[in-house]
């Protein structure tokens, strides 16, 4: 299977200064447009294909491989600083990252951003490699009923999040959920709650409603208070750098092992989606940690479960690729088309024939992240200054750069519209204590649980199938575990104290 | 006062860029004069995507100096968006489309849409891509008699409106299905076959090529094809079992079309441009590489041929009503 002959080949082309200048300038635009909110890795690799047509197809790969995985370590950055991933998968980031900004800490988060996600990239390569052998059987287990199990289970966060009171937190996440129904029916193609408006047909699009809930609400919170993000009275903590990050994340070498196979696992199932992977890998964190209370308050920990799960879960895509050459997400089936255009034929053979294309990937994935662990670590401290400045210098230009951000999108004045809307409904949810992202959970989850809720009533076993198929059961099991452990373990503690 | 003054930045220049973007081709010898928006339903990166940067790409050397044509992404509701965009644009020429067809004309036979496909412009056919219905290798049922005889079929489709030639087909040959929609693409749809989840796809060839030739799926019978697909030549099409009225109903038709009521030398131009882009050598050497196969036909041609296909749908309305609601 592994051919080391070949890999070493493909290594060698990647070692030279041609290879190494195309990695560094894949990296490096890989991580403005994960910087950047509203473009992702995505749409750098749409952007660089025509680039490659004078390439050949494995130094293609070099380049698009390095700049769809440092995308998703760049949209840490803005997740941790300003409150506002960059990309949806990095949604779990914001619920340690920001606080630890507004605590001065924005330098070690970055820190251990940066290093989880490497370290998430290389584990998830390596589970993926481990899988392979029963990569076949693996992807076949997952139907409708465990795909519900895995939204039911990314909405129940919500009742861990710790943000407000769990009421308030339930109904912040079930009005997301009725937001989520906003649009054509996922299965009838009927017309749900657009009024007759156009822009809703599609429902509402989930990253502009973020970049307004998170980013806007914030705005506007720091014009009211007129005090820059990381509060000086607050900001105590020494060991702030950089450096401090990096050794909180390989202190827990556990930890990264866990979330980065959680990642590699939910990646590998076509149809599932990175964001649910940041988010249940952080709940498992919160729950598997000891001193977990201080977990959405700016504990490290947080931020290492997020990112690691993260990047692990690009491992995990190419499993499905690999098994029926069927990609696992948005960016393999980017990668296959980019393929397709230079002649090669994206069956499974590809990995019988083209092995070196494959290898290229892995390497050109393994290498940008530690290409930008480096950048990333270099600028942490410089790019942590942006939370000390005055809000009156920094607001404006944030408000601007979402607003750009949600037109770029789809070029729509509609998703600017909600942006501005959402921002509106954020500082006020944040204001009176609701959590924000208990309703993104919701308007991101509720579409796709209602769809594999209503297809797993489609098949024979009808309802029986959530009990009846052992994976979903084991799923059901931990999101009951998940959910009322924490309240039962406050129960007890208080009967022990009591005696 | 700051966000203040930036907001006005944003206004003033949002207003620049509006007012210079809505000025109208002056002079009607001139076309074209500017750029021409292509805008398309599809996401970067897939299919509809790819044809349409390609034309555009090759149909640069049929213009004059200096007009581009500019492929804008407006995904979303199974293409009506992008195809809503396109109908209510100004008809100078300026802003042309790909639908797909019939997918996109049942939905305004069941509910009235913000457009009217029997009223644009067709410019051309890039490729009629036929269906294939293939059954999953784990299925109890083995051949296309066995789908006829059976109580019920489980079919994975994407959706109920951009499958409605699937669903004709079905009926007319007797297979009773059980739809199970709501998968995100024709990939997504095969997977579930694999898995079990279902027995049988319908997606077009051109998706189901590479599962089909390397025997995951078993091809049964192909729907929207004159003749057998060169490399099944093994399957039956519906035509040859009794129903080739059927034939053009069935398949899905990517062309290129504008708004109702263009002017007919603009429409002729495009035409004529579209038309040789899809001649040129280097275009085809194009398609070729990228195995994105162009079965052209000219506008006139398209547009009797879908004006008699929506015509044909009118009669099988009540029969597929039960489907799609």
């Amino acid at each position: 299977m592994f051919d080391l002959d070949l890999f070493l080949k493909t290594l060698g082309i990647m070692l030279n200064l041609r290879g190494i200048l195309i990695l560094l300038s894949g990296t490096v635009i890989g991580m403005i447009f994960g910087a950047i909110p509203g473009l992702s890795g995505v749409t750098a690799m749409v952007v660089l294909i025509p680039m490659t047509f004078s390439m050949d197809p494995v130094t293609a790969m070099l380049l698009l491989g390095a700049a769809y995985g440092a995308a998703t370590y760049g949209g840490a950055v803005p997740a941790i600083l300003i409150n506002t991933p960059g990309e949806p998968p990095n949604a779990a980031t914001v619920l340690d990252g920001f606080p630890m900004s507004q605590q001065g800490k924005s330098g070690t988060a970055l820190g251990a951003a940066a290093t989880a996600s490497t370290l998430g990239g290389f584990l998830g390569l390596i589970v993926t490699f481990c899988f392979i052998p029963v990569m076949a059987k693996f992807v076949m287990a997952f139907s409708y009923p465990e795909f519900f199990m895995m939204t039911f289970f990314g909405l129940s966060i919500i009742a861990i999040l710790g943000e407000g009171t769990l009421l308030k937190g339930l109904a912040a996440g079930g009005l997301g959920i009725l937001l989520s129904c906003v649009g054509y029916d996922p299965m009838t193609s009927e017309l749900r709650y657009t009024f007759g408006i156009q822009y809703l047909w599609d429902g509402i699009e989930v990253v502009p409603a973020l970049f307004g809930l998170l980013a806007i609400g914030e705005v506007m919170d720091l014009l009211v208070k007129k005090k820059p993000i990381a509060d000086h009275k607050r900001s105590k903590a020494e060991n702030s750098g950089v450096w401090s990050g990096i050794k909180a994340t390989l202190k827990q070498p556990f930890l990264v092992i866990r979330c980065s196979s959680i990642g590699t696992i939910i990646g590998a199932i076509p149809g599932v989606g990175g964001t649910v992977a940041g988010f249940i890998s952080y709940m498992h964190a919160k729950q598997t940690c000891r001193n977990n209370e201080n977990f959405g308050n700016g504990d490290v920990r947080g931020v290492i479960a997020s990112e690691a799960a993260n990047d692990a879960k690009e491992g995990g895509a190419l499993l499905p690729t690999l098994a029926f050459g069927i990609p696992g997400s948005a960016g393999m089936a980017v990668f296959l088309g980019a393929l397709t255009l230079h002649g090669i034929d994206t069956g499974q053979d590809i990995f019988l024939v083209n092995m070196d294309v494959v290898y290229m990937l892995l390497i050109s994935l393994l290498g940008c992240h530690i290409v930008a662990a480096m950048i990333g670590l270099s600028l942490a401290d410089k790019m942590a200054l942006l939370t000390k400045i005055r809000p009156v210098l920094f607001a404006p230009i944030l408000f601007l750069v979402c607003l750009i951000g949600s037109f770029a999108l789809r070029n729509s004045i509609g998703d600017v519209m909600v942006t501005l809307i959402f921002g509106l409904l954020g500082y006020e949810m944040r204001k009176f204590g609701f959590s924000r992202i208990a309703l993104i959970l919701g308007l991101l989850l509720g579409n796709m649980a209602e769809l594999s809720f209503r297809q797993t009533l489609m098949t024979e076993a009808g309802v029986m199938g959530f009990f009846t198929r052992p994976i979903s059961v084991i799923l059901f099991i931990l999101i009951l575990l998940s959910v009322f452990l924490p309240f039962f373990q406050t129960y007890w503690r208080r009967r022990k104290n009591e005696e | 006062m700051k966000k203040n003054f930036t907001l006005l930045a944003l206004v003033i220049f949002l207003a620049t860029v509006t007012f210079f973007s809505a000025i109208p081709a002056s002079n009607a010898e001139e076309y074209p004069s500017q750029d021409i928006r292509l805008i398309i339903g599809g996401k970067p990166g897939g299919g509809f995507d790819t044809y349409a940067r390609a034309i555009g790409r090759y149909m640069k050397k049929y213009l004059p100096e200096g007009v581009n044509v500019i492929v804008e992404n407006r995904p979303g509701a199974g293409h009506r968006i992008a195809i809503t965009m396109v109908y209510n644009s100004e008809p100078d020429g300026y802003t042309i489309g790909m639908p797909m067809m019939p997918g996109l004309y049942f939905p305004q036979v069941i509910e009235k849409q913000k457009y009217d496909m029997t009223k644009v412009t067709w410019l051309a056919t890039i490729l009629k891509d036929p269906r294939v219905i293939a059954i999953a290798p784990n299925s109890k049922f083995k051949t296309l008699e066995d789908l006829r005889k059976a109580d019920s079929v489980r079919i994975a489709i994407v959706g109920f409106s951009s499958e409605t030639d699937v669903i004709l087909g079905n009926e007319k040959l007797g297979i009773n299905a059980t739809y199970i929609s709501g998968h995100k693409n024709s990939k997504e749809g095969v997977l579930a076959a694999l898995r079990g989840d279902a027995d049988v796809v319908g997606f077009t060839f051109g998706s189901l090529r590479k599962f089909i030739l390397k025997k995951q799926l078993i091809p049964a019978v192909v729907y929207g094809s004159e003749k057998r697909i060169p490399e099944i030549p093994d399957v039956p099409t519906i035509g040859e079992l009794g129903y080739p009225e059927l034939t053009p109903l069935l398949g899905t038709y990517r062309v290129l079309a504008g708004p109702p009521n263009m002017p007919a030398e603009r429409t002729k131009f495009l035409r004529d441009a579209i038309w040789s882009t899809f001649n040129d050598p280097e275009f085809i050497a194009w398609t070729k590489k990228a195995k994105r196969p162009v079965e052209a036909v000219n506008g006139e041609e398209t547009e009797k041929t879908l004006k008699k296909v929506m015509a044909d749908y009118e009669g099988y309305k009540d029969l597929l009503k039960k489907y799609i609601k």
